[in-house]
């Protein structure tokens, strides 16, 4: 069916008149189709661009929350890391130990041991059965000069095969990392 | 509405909406998905949807009561049978896939039983 051009200021058949009529509205009932097939086409393109941005958001979400895992798992080892390899002489906590060579120390805290060897002393310290020789100390001047310092862990012994003038122990301080 | 049986059926009624989802697309890709109806004598009913996707497992076709009003019901038939199809397009490789529903094989036909509108609505006024 085709349009049929009617010259101005004739007259048309009703025929014409007609199949004109009846070709326009073909037309308008296959642009009314196409159209609406677009229609749809775009909400189907928005639903599925809906459906990738959920999937898209729910990765993300996923990724988020084993990152803050991870993360989270991550700062509990720094700071029982940072925690257990950090010493930190808490003053306030000195206190006299004996130590003599019948009898030895046992920390039970981590932090340090201080000792001061009496004149001439000879002998060893030893940590665990670890031991090291002290110095000979010929003068009195020697234990002024050389107060020992031994770092210790919780449940370390020490003991030592000197006459020891003097012993104490410090704590070390309790490492709180917070806000890490 | 429209229900989708196992078999990959689709029953409505003629000017009802829906909604079609198509799983399973390798999400490494980019596709063009088409949907198309034909009715017994392999005509188009209105003009094929299509959809890109990218990146996503899934394509969603929605059937606007506009659309779905082309599917005409004899006025002496309950309903009418028409027929569908789906093709997946690789942007990227060209490859032109045209898929089997519901574990279907070639030659079976993917019906859309489309009952008379039993309510104008809204778009059918």
């Amino acid at each position: 069916m085709t349009l049929t051009t009617i010259t101005h200021g004739s007259i048309a058949s009703s025929e014409t008149m007609n199949n004109n009529f009846s070709y326009l509205d073909e037309k308008i009932n296959t642009s009314n189709t196409q159209i609406n097939s677009s229609i749809s086409s775009i909400l189907s393109n928005i639903a599925t661009i809906n459906n990738s941005l959920s999937e898209l958001s729910e990765s993300v979400t996923a990724s988020i929350e084993e990152l803050q895992a991870t993360l989270a798992d991550y700062k509990n080892k720094t700071k029982l890391l940072v925690a257990n390899s950090t010493i930190v002489p808490n003053w306030s906590s000195c206190k006299t130990i004996t130590l003599t060579t019948e009898t030895s120390y046992t920390a039970l805290l981590n932090g340090y041991v201080l000792i001061l060897p009496e004149t001439s002393g000879k002998g060893t310290i030893a940590v665990n059965n670890v031991s090291v020789n002290f110095k000979t100390r010929a003068n009195a001047y020697d234990n002024g000069a050389e107060l020992i310092s031994i770092p210790i862990k919780s449940g370390d012994v020490v003991s030592t095969t000197t006459a020891i003038e003097a012993a104490y122990f410090v704590s070390s301080a309790e490492i709180t990392v917070e806000n890490f | 509405m429209l229900v989708i049986d196992n078999d990959g059926t689709i029953s409505m009624y003629q000017g009802d909406s829906g909604e079609i989802n198509v799983n399973g697309l390798d999400n490494s890709s980019s596709y063009v998905v088409y949907f198309g109806i034909q009715d017994e004598k392999r005509n188009s009913i209105g003009e094929e949807l299509q959809v890109s996707v990218s990146n996503s497992s899934k394509a969603t076709f929605i059937l606007s009561s506009e659309f779905t009003d082309n599917l005409v019901v004899p006025p002496n038939k309950p309903y009418k049978i028409y027929y569908y199809g789906i093709k997946v397009c690789d942007s990227t490789s060209s490859l032109e896939d045209t898929l089997f529903i519901a574990n279907g094989t070639y030659g079976d036909l993917n019906k859309i039983i489309v009952y008379p509108r039993k309510v104008k609505g809204l778009t059918n006024v």
